[in-house]
């Protein structure tokens, strides 16, 4: 029965992070199988050490999958200057970063080219603030960066945004905000 | 459009999810460090006398006896263990929850193909013409003592000789 529950409980917070973990391992890896291999090793890592998936240690979990996925870039160059020597390379094509849209398909496309085409410190705070859910402090826990930094990252980020979005304003709509409370 | 437009736009994208694959692996990895973890747990713990620390002479000793008994278990390894070439993983440790607590458990043997030379055709008799290749391997054997978790390794570079038979037409 506890280890049915134990199941239970790791699978549950494995189906609500995992899509996130991967969004951002995809920073740095090149293909989203090895983006999946260090969801997996960081997972896996985490929980043993959180049994219960505390989500005061999300942080941490945030910042094993960019430490994993560093180690993971380092070893592709290796690996890349391997396969060019001996004529062996990766298929091309790659899994999408997001679900595939089943409406607004141009606009959703055009969304994630922006995000992408922003510097890498700055995609990489979006990715925590917006779709990993954390505040500025656990964004800061999570890359070693200071709260102020991260801070004016997602201020520059958000100011590329709109700059790169600006010539599309009328397609996209400007979709009001939910009011919050 | 405000920031906090933006934001809803932004937030209105799903990331992609995981496959299912990852899932089951995940699973495995888990159940495998639990079983880990429970055989650890169950175990007797070391004799005291394996914790005194040692000199350099009794260092030395050791060392030498630890190398002759790793040569012991390596030769002890079971033979059904598959060995695939080009460093692929094969596990050939035991399976289900049933760990003996006082033995180290084989957990995989790799062959990774390190090299080959071509070392040119050699005529054995006048008819009989044969390529010879040297084979440059490295055999690796990886264990885990589930008492503390502790892991050895192993490694075995190899050379071999291949002849292989040339026809000309």
């Amino acid at each position: 029965m506890k280890a049915d529950d134990t199941n239970n409980d790791w699978q549950r917070c494995f189906q609500e992070l995992a899509p996130k973990l991967l969004l951002y391992a995809r920073q740095w890896t090149a293909t989203a199988a090895d983006a999946e291999d260090v969801v997996q090793m960081a997972f896996v890592r985490w929980w043993q050490k959180n049994p219960g998936g505390n989500r005061e240690h999300i942080p941490l979990l945030y910042a094993a999958v960019r430490s994993i996925s560093l180690d993971v870039r380092k070893s592709d160059v290796r690996r890349a200057k391997r396969e060019l020597a001996s004529d062996l390379s990766m298929p091309e094509g790659d899994k999408p970063y997001f679900d595939p849209p089943v409406e607004d398909r141009e606009n959703r496309q055009l969304l994630e080219r922006a995000v992408l085409s922003l510097p890498a410190d700055q995609r990489e705070v979006v990715t925590l603030r917006i779709w990993g859910g954390l505040t500025y402090a656990e964004i800061a826990k999570a890359t070693g960066e200071t709260t102020n930094t991260v801070a004016s990252r997602y201020r520059y980020a958000l100011t590329n945004l709109h700059r790169v979005l600006a010539p599309h304003r009328e397609d996209l709509g400007a979709a009001p905000a939910p009011a919050t409370a | 459009m405000n920031d906090a437009n933006l934001e809803h736009l932004l937030r209105t994208m799903t990331p992609a999810a995981p496959s299912a694959e990852l899932t089951d692996r995940v699973k495995h990895d888990l159940a495998l460090a639990a079983m880990f973890r429970e055989a650890a747990e169950t175990a007797t713990p070391l004799p005291a006398q394996h914790r005194k620390p040692m000199t350099w002479a009794s260092a030395a000793f050791w060392a030498g006896a630890g190398a002759a008994a790793a040569v012991v278990v390596m030769l002890a390894l079971p033979q059904g263990a598959a060995i695939s070439p080009h460093g692929s993983t094969l596990a050939s440790g035991k399976s289900g929850n049933t760990l003996p607590p006082d033995a180290i458990m084989p957990v995989s043997t790799t062959r990774e193909w390190v090299g080959v030379e071509d070392q040119g055709i050699r005529f054995v008799t006048p008819d009989n013409p044969q390529r010879q290749m040297q084979v440059r391997t490295v055999e690796r054997y990886r264990w885990i003592d589930p008492r503390d978790g502790a892991e050895y390794i192993i490694e075995t570079p190899q050379i071999e000789s291949v002849a292989l038979p040339v026809k000309f037409q």
